[in-house]
């Protein structure tokens, strides 16, 4: 089991460049999905093995810690690890047909390879137990994901400005990250992070508390924490539909898992530094949740409809945090699991939708109920899913919040997260009227050769909703096992 | 005196951060944005070295004339961050170029009429095969 830790890094690590050198053909996508689900084999028996509060520990090159790297795979790891390659499984399914109309045949080796690269890099930011690794993982899936968005740029030339706008601020992010592992290296002399939060308490709290800011900045911008969400919805919008499906189901995650991370097992007391989180989440949440929810209603497209309703449902994993104990870290968790299953299944909707009409905006959604019943169902259950409708998954995670909020007297949170809600409802039947109401074009295009291939997925993932909707002891029970495996309080 | 010394490296550190980051965020070109996120990354460079650096002390090897040594972690890995700055730098700079080969410019106010969300989408001509 100590090897899996390692492997599910390493795995799509060193495959990333011998599916790079692969020649241009079918071999190329599949063995992409066959290292992705072995990946994601791997994690879910970490996940297996670490539910009970076990931890899995990999020492690098066999150096004990704090001398050596060593990898740490608590409940929490494995539930991102988990997230991660089911994600990445889900989207190299249908990846290479999705990538048809934006990359060339002859790049698409290395396109396949950058996507493994993100894999990579996400899964090392969540099995990492040392704090500088985690940085070098944060670029390593950076600098493939802004690849990844570029290559949108065969559809929509926009691809190219959207992936340097994300690649400046993601820079500036993955470095104030690492001036705040520099300000905790100076006062406690180690970046493992057991060992860290060990010396912690009886370092200079002047260098904590600039260190601790540092981190939550530069972690802010990758979780896209409004006002610093501006690269968010057009680099989900711009990128080939395949990358914007697995960002969106990751990519910011693993960033909140950090922020998660540090505020319980490295600080503590759901503290960053000198910054106490249930003061300071809350708020932005708020913040996200509104300025979110209003900003989708505006839009005329899906995908940054999607976008920002990503930015929206980031808050309400932000107010989970923040409001923190045992309960809130678990409808934290709960919110993490349900919300990559919801957006996975809308995106790749609209993949489905950007692969037939080569656009998402809402004139391709015409009469989408007849010409794709289908892509049309998931979408009006994941945006019920959205709302909080009971018997979707989405009702399970928002009423765990709501539940919290309403016990703890915070009614300023209830009333924004009900708001937001009311706020979705709006745009969720702008996408339902275009679909349902509007009268389908004349002659539509027909489908795209391999156009089933977005079935599995979409029935799979429609399936989760509505389960998760039903048993919540796959959200909420596998959140409450990480709130005890992490000790928090409740 | 001895204090200054000491402090140099770090007030070195925070002029460099500032300027960069001004410079990333205030300048309208992409190049020159990232001339400034270069500035604001050697920033961080320039702070790990100095936390590493003990004045008078010698290199960590085993030699009779020294007795304080110089902590070589926050090199080491500082090394691991120039790298994944230079490769960044590489790809902004690759993306500039090919913002200038699809929309003929590479100054944002220029730039911003054309990728405006509510126009409908234009392929770039130069990635066609």
């Amino acid at each position: 089991m100590t090897t899996a830790a390692i492997l599910v890094v390493i795995l799509p690590l060193l495959t990333a460049p011998i599916v790079a050198l692969l020649p241009p053909g079918r071999l190329v996508g599949t063995a992409a999905f066959a290292i992705a689900t072995a990946t994601a084999v791997l994690a879910l028996q970490l996940l297996a093995a670490t539910l009970d509060g076990s931890v899995v520990i990999h020492q690098l090159g066999g150096w004990p810690p704090p001398f050596g790297i060593v990898y740490r795979i608590d409940a929490l790891s494995a539930v991102m690890l988990s997230i991660v390659s089911v994600a990445a499984a889900l989207v190299a399914w249908f990846q290479p047909t999705a990538i048809v109309d934006c990359v060339r045949p002859t790049d698409r080796a290395r396109f396949t390879a950058a996507f493994l690269l993100a894999l990579a890099g996400l899964n090392g930011m969540a099995a990492t137990g040392d704090l500088f690794n985690v940085f070098v993982f944060l670029e390593i899936s950076s600098l493939a994901s802004y690849i990844l968005i570029a290559m949108g740029a065969r559809q929509d030339r926009r691809a190219l400005t959207a992936a340097y706008d994300y690649l400046v601020l993601g820079a500036v992010g993955a470095t104030f990250f690492v001036i705040g592992i520099a300000f905790l290296y100076m006062v406690t002399g180690t970046l493992n992070m057991a060992d860290m939060a060990a010396r912690l308490p009886g370092a200079s709290p002047r260098a904590v508390e600039v260190g601790g800011a540092f981190l939550l900045v530069g972690l802010g911008l990758k979780v896209a924490i409004v006002p610093l969400h501006r690269w968010l919805p057009n680099a989900y919008a711009y990128a080939p539909s395949a990358v914007s499906t697995f960002l969106a189901m990751t990519a910011t995650k693993v960033a909140l898992y950090l922020v998660i991370r540090l505020g319980t097992s490295v600080f503590g007391g759901n503290h960053i530094g000198g910054i106490d989180l249930s003061q300071v989440l809350p708020a932005l949440g708020v913040a996200a949740l509104l300025f979110g929810s209003a900003a989708a209603i505006a839009e005329q497209d899906l995908t940054r409809l999607l976008a920002y309703s990503s930015v929206a449902n980031i808050g309400l994993m932000l107010i989970a945090v923040g409001l923190g104990g045992a309960d809130g870290i678990a409808a934290a968790v709960a919110n993490l699991i349900n919300h990559a299953v919801i957006k996975g299944g809308l995106f790749i909707a609209a993949a489905a939708v950007v692969q037939r009409f080569g656009h998402a905006r809402f004139d391709a959604l015409a009469g989408l109920a007849r010409t794709m019943p289908l892509v049309f169902a998931m979408l009006v259950l994941g945006g019920l899913a959205l709302i909080g409708v009971p018997l979707t998954a989405g009702f399970v995670s928002k009423f765990a919040v709501l539940e919290i909020a309403f016990r703890r007297g915070e009614i300023v949170l209830a009333i924004a997260i009900l708001l937001s809600a009311l706020l979705s409802v709006v745009y969720v039947w702008r996408v339902i009227e275009a679909g349902l109401l509007a009268p389908a074009p004349k002659a539509p295009p027909p489908p795209p050769p391999g156009h089933a291939i977005f079935q599995p997925p979409l029935l799979l993932l429609a399936l989760a909703v509505l389960w998760l909707g039903v048993d919540s002891r796959w959200s909420l029970g596998v959140g409450a096992a990480v709130a005890r495996s992490l000790g928090v309080t409740p | 005196m001895n204090a200054v010394a000491t402090l140099l490296p770090y007030w070195a550190v925070a002029s460099l951060l500032v300027i960069g980051l001004y410079i990333t965020i205030a300048a309208g070109n992409l190049v020159k944005k990232l001339i400034g996120l270069g500035i604001f990354q050697v920033s961080v460079f320039v702070f790990y070295i100095a936390i590493g650096e003990t004045l008078g002390a010698g290199p960590p090897i085993l030699d009779a004339r020294f007795t304080r040594y110089v902590n070589p972690l926050p090199s080491v890995l500082i090394l691991t961050a120039i790298v994944v700055a230079v490769a960044t730098l590489a790809l902004g700079l690759a993306l500039a170029v090919r913002i200038r080969e699809a929309f003929g410019t590479v100054d944002e106010a220029e730039l911003a009429p054309l990728t405006d969300s509510t126009l409908p989408p234009s392929p770039d001509a130069g990635s066609q095969p």
